[in-house]
Formats: C-alpha cells, structure tokens, sequence
C-alpha cells in the first residue's frame, strides 16, 4: 500500500493529471461529547497543490489535520489519500508525512538516525536507507549535522531535520501543523520561503495548518478558510483577499474595515452611521469590506469627493502608519506613508478619498438559527 | 588568593563573595539536621558493626582483638556461597517480574490525565502503607494448608489435596513482587510522565506500528527509570529478611533471614555482622556492575552526544 522508492517515482511521472486527487475529505466531522470541533468538512487536495487550513485557534484546522494523519478518527465522513479510504486505518498505515509543530524529533537518535527511522520501518535496505538520509540533508543543507543529537540543534535546524524526516518516506502527502509557530518574527519569514522552495523542489501534495493569513496568503496554492468547525471559504490567495465570500473571511484576511448599512435603488451604499459611498451594487442590505490600500489621501484636484476624516488612533510601522480615521461616525482603517516629522496624531483631521470601485458589498445573508 | 592577581576579578569579588558565602550557610544549615540524623544513627552504628565483625569470638560484648575468622568461616563454608547466590538470583527474578509486570501499570498511569492518575497512584501506594507483617500475615492465610487459595483450588477440583504452597520459593518470590512492585510502577511513571506523547504520534506517523514504537521510542528514553525501578527492587529483595522467614521458613534460605537468625537466635553478632557486610558489599559491586553494563549498552547514543 505503501509506495516504494521505484513506485513513487512513476508517481511524479503522472503528476500533471489535473483532477488527480490525492487527498479527500468528505462530510468529515468530529464531535467531543456536545462540542462539534469539525463540522462537515468536505476538501480535497490535488497532485502537487499546496492546500492551507486557516482559520483562529479553535476553528477546528488542527482536527482536520490530525484526522487525515490519522491521530483522531472521524465521527462521520470519509478520508481518502490516492483513492484509497483511509478513515478507520491507524495512522502507520497512511501514506503521510508530517511535520509537528514542535517538530516531535526523537532526542535519543542522531539526526541521521531521525531521518532513517521512517525508512527502516518501511523496510528500505541499508544502503537505499543512507543514500536517501544524505540526499534529504543536502536537500535541507544540513548535511554537517547530521550525527548531532536534537538537543544541539536550533530551533530552524530542527525544523529542517523534521521536513526530512517526513519527506523521506516520499509521503503522497505533507503535513505541516503550525510549522512556524515556534520561531521568532525574522527567522518565520526566512524559513517560509525556504520551505516553499523545497516543497516545490519535491512537489508533494501539502496540507498546512495556521493561524497566520500572511503565511497563508505567500505559501499556498489554495487556502481553506475555516471558522467553528466549518469551512467559510475555499479559493486561490487571490480570490480570497479579493473576494472574500463572507464578512468572516474579509476580517480574517488582512486588514479591513467592515461597515453595515443598504445600498439603496440608485446603487448607493449608505452606511448605518450615515456614511455614504456612491456606486453600482446591488439592492438590499449589505456589509461594505473596504481595505486600507483602497482608502487615499485627498489630492487637491479631488476635493469634490473627499471626505473629513478624524484621526483616532495612529500606528507607526516604520514602512507606513496604519491610522484608524472616524469618518462620519464609521471607523475606517487606512495605510500610508507620511514624510518623517509629519505624522498624525490623535485627533487631526484629514482628508480622504474610498476607491469606491474596487470595495466589495457582501450580501446580507439571513441570520442562521 | 589568586585572585588578587586578577584585576577583572577584584570588583566581581566584592559583588559575589558575600552571595556565595550566604549560600554557603544556607546550604548547611540546611543540611545540618539530616547529615545529624544519618551520622549519629547510620554511619556510627555500620561502622560499630564493621568493627564488630572482625572479632575473633563469637561475642559482642566482651569481644577483644581483630580478626578475619568470621570472613574465612562464611568464604569456606560452600553452604553460605550458594546461599549468597541463591539470594541473588531471587533478586534479579523478582526485579525481572517487577519489571514486566511494572512496565505496563506505569506507563499507562503516565498516559492517563492528572486526576484520573492521582486516585490510581494512591491504590498503587497503598500497600506500602501497611505494616509488612501484617502483608505477610495476610499471605500466610492465603497460602497456608487450608488457606484461601488451597480451599479454592480443592473446591474446583483442581487440585485432588490441598499443596504445600507456604515454604517455598515461588512462593516467596510472589510474595516479594507483590510488596516491590510499587517501586518499580512509580519509577516507571515518574519518567514515562517526561516522554512527550507527541514522539509516539510522530512514531506512528513514521510507519511505526506500536511495537515498533515501543521497542525504538519509549523503551530507549524509559531506561533511566528502568534502571531506577530495578535497582530498588533487587536491593530491597536481597535484603529482605522477613519475607524470607515466615513464608520461607526454614527450607528457604535467603541471606537476609540467615543474618537474622544468626543475630537474633544464636545472638552471635560478629559473625551476623560480617554476613551482612559480604551481602552489602557484594550488593553494592553487583548493582554498579550491572548498571556500568546497561548504560553502556542502552544508553550508547546518548552519552557519546552529550557533550
């Protein structure tokens, strides 16, 4: 069941099959007692794609995971990995590799040893086994350390020797759970592209969870926006930012300012608080999304359709200034760069114009019960 | 001293010294009750039994003069040899038995949430609670001629009359494991508690089947407790005394219940004393011995990566 070394390769060879499934979940729950963690999950990820669980903590990503590596079973639905129905099989038996979020290396094996341990379960011979242990420390470049124990090594050392650890096996699927989360700020973003560059090297199939959207957005092929134990949202990194199917997945992803109000029968939007922004929406009560990139400063050939805005609160990130700006009783956030002296501060009044064009009107769906 | 020779050293002196003579005492005082305690009622008293078991006469009180008659007497006697041998090897049968029966109680208290654990524990604890007379007691009803287990035996006609179950050595094993084996269960716990669970999903996720697991993840990191639980077993069952005696009796012969009477009964204390120093030394060199062997053997990749 198990892919040999010879297999896999054939594998790879097939790999442009677009629609070629290699993980899927249908209707997959979990329940803990009442609580529901995984509602009615239904995803699947194709050969070669790198698929991203997003959602905050508790909205059942993690689960997910787990359930396609095995650790905890389905309530209801079924997991396939290459097509074959996997959802009551012990996790030894899945074709998976996983990387854990605090890496999970055995401390008492070298890390030669750590990356063999998968190969000698599957019964690869000897020297099969070592090659492939140097090819995958080449692959991360560590191939210095390789009879260092665990405890020697850093903690982006460590989590290079678990992806080789898990790639050795040529899993059909990566998992990664939280894979950064135990990084500092510098380091997160360096090994993100890293791992991007190496997954893409192997081309394997990669199911990732985390909380970050920034991780989201730059490392996957597709991302599934999850939220109480059910998918909000499943697209390209695009369509996500761009079209963000509910007010959930608009706040999730990236800054933005989320205002209620109608567009009336001119296809003007008129916020509760009464700001008014002119456009061609459709009818009915709506959520405006509106970005900080969509919001500008008055130039002076604008003035007809400027608004007033009041500074409330003002964030410097040294690239730019993130301000929160009252615009007639509506809080807006917005993003710009001010030359040095001239920043504002709480309680100045500014000048704006909304790109109105590109803000997006999320319909109001009735409230569910 | 020399560090007035050291100019970067003058100031930290000043900085640290009076810290480091603080902690000094309070290190001391600290200890001062317990290292009181061993002396006077430990160190002294072994070392009067030292002195004591190189008199020549079979006397304590009036005894004179050094000899090495009472050590010549037990090395020349074979009797007492297999008897030190027989004493081990009960020792190692019963921290083996520990062990086995140890491995899985202690692991799966380790695994088990907090709470669930703690009421588990004291029912493991509870019979180091009771007086080991009244556990022997106890045994003796269950074991004796018309005791429980031969009433049973008889009853469902396994056996056609009752056996001779007391005084002998199975039976004094059983007896000893079952004292023992909280040791072992607790030493187990304490380090499979410290094995993150996470290795073992990491295993399974690695095509580990749990054998497998067990036999390359959890065995290797559980020896420290391993070696903790079977040394404390064998010392304690090498030395025991009353075990031996009333459930042995007389036609089990462990080294423990042969010092006891030999003091007690024949209150000939010099040749008592060197006994129990052949069995604490040869103890001693036994359980260095074996634990040299097992981190030599087991712990191979641990050591040469420590440093």
């Amino acid at each position: 069941m198990l892919a040999s070394s010879k297999e896999y390769e054939n594998m790879e060879d097939t790999a442009q099959d677009v629609g070629d499934l290699v993980v899927q979940l249908q209707s997959v729950s979990r329940h803990y007692g009442e609580t529901v963690a995984v509602a009615n999950v239904s995803l699947d990820a194709r050969r070669g794609e790198l698929v991203c669980l997003l959602g905050p903590s508790g909205c059942g990503k993690t689960t997910t995971l787990r359930m396609v590596a095995g650790f905890v079973e389905p309530t209801s639905g079924t997991i396939s990995i290459n097509s074959i129905n996997m959802t009551h099989q012990p996790p030894y038996r899945r074709d998976t590799g996983m990387v854990f979020q605090s890496y999970a290396l055995f401390p008492h094996m070298t890390v030669a040893e750590n990356i063999a341990f998968g190969l000698e379960n599957l019964k690869w011979p000897r020297a099969e086994r070592e090659s492939r242990v140097k090819e995958m420390l080449k692959l991360v470049e560590l191939s210095h350390l390789a009879q260092r124990v665990p405890s020697q090594l850093s903690g982006g050392q460590q989590q290079r020797i678990a992806l080789a650890r898990a790639l050795a096996m040529r899993p059909a699927v990566l998992l990664l759970d939280e894979p950064f989360s135990n990084l500092d700020a510098q380091l997160r973003v360096r090994m993100r592209e890293e791992l991007r560059e190496v997954i893409r090297g192997v081309n394997v199939t990669t199911l990732f969870v985390t909380h970050d959207q920034e991780e989201a957005l730059t490392m996957s092929d597709r991302i599934v926006v999850m939220n109480s134990g059910q998918v909000e949202q499943v697209g390209t990194p695009g369509e996500i930012y761009e079209a963000p199917a509910t007010p959930f997945v608009a706040k999730f992803i990236g800054w933005c300012s989320l205002l209620q109000g109608t567009v009336g029968a001119d296809g003007t939007f008129a916020s509760i608080a009464g700001l008014r922004l002119a456009g061609k929406w459709g009818v009915g009560p709506g959520t405006a999304v509106i970005r900080p990139e969509q919001i500008k400063l008055a130039t002076d050939g604008a003035a007809g359709q400027s608004l007033s805005a009041r500074v409330v609160q003002s964030h410097y990130y040294g690239a730019a200034t993130r301000l929160v700006l009252d615009v007639d009783g509506e809080r807006l956030t917005m993003q710009e760069r001010f030359p040095f002296g001239r920043h504002p501060t709480h309680g100045d009044l500014l000048s704006i114009t909304i790109n109105t064009n590109e803000i997006r009107i999320l319909p109001s769906t009735p409230a569910k019960s | 001293m020399l560090t007035q020779y050291a100019p970067a050293t003058v100031k930290d002196r000043y900085v640290r010294e009076p810290l480091l003579r603080h902690r000094i005492v309070t290190a001391a005082l600290l200890l001062a009750p317990m290292v009181l305690l061993l002396v006077g009622f430990m160190v002294v008293p072994v070392l009067q039994l030292l002195r004591s078991s190189f008199l020549p006469s079979s006397h304590l009180l009036d005894g004179t003069g050094f000899s090495l008659v009472q050590y010549v007497r037990f090395f020349s006697d074979p009797y007492y040899s297999s008897v030190l041998l027989e004493t081990f090897v009960d020792g190692l049968i019963v921290s083996l038995i520990c062990l086995v029966l140890g491995f899985p109680m202690g692991y799966s208290l380790a695994r088990l949430p907090p709470l669930a654990r703690r009421w588990r524990t004291i029912i493991v604890i509870m019979p180091l609670t009771l007086s080991l007379v009244v556990i022997v007691f106890g045994w003796l009803i269950i074991l004796g001629r018309n005791g429980l287990l031969n009433s049973v035996l008889t009853s469902l006609y396994i056996v056609s009359s009752p056996k001779q179950l007391l005084f002998t050595r199975p039976a004094v094993l059983v007896v000893l494991v079952q004292q023992f084996l909280p040791f072992m269960i607790l030493s187990i716990m304490s380090v499979v508690t410290q094995i993150n669970p996470v290795l073992e999903q990491a295993a399974a996720n690695l095509r580990a089947n749990r054998f497998v697991t067990f036999r390359k993840v959890i065995v290797p990191l559980a020896v420290p407790g391993i070696l903790v639980g079977f040394n404390l077993v064998f010392v304690l069952s090498i030395s025991a005394f009353i075990t031996p005696r009333l459930i042995g009796g007389s036609r089990v012969a462990m080294l423990g219940s042969l010092i006891y009477e030999r003091m007690m009964s024949e209150l000939n204390w010099p040749s008592g004393a060197a006994m129990a120093f052949v069995l604490f030394v040869s103890g001693l060199g036994f359980t260095a011995a074996f634990n040299a062997l097992a981190a030599s053997r087991l712990i191979v990749g641990g050591r040469r990566y420590a440093l």
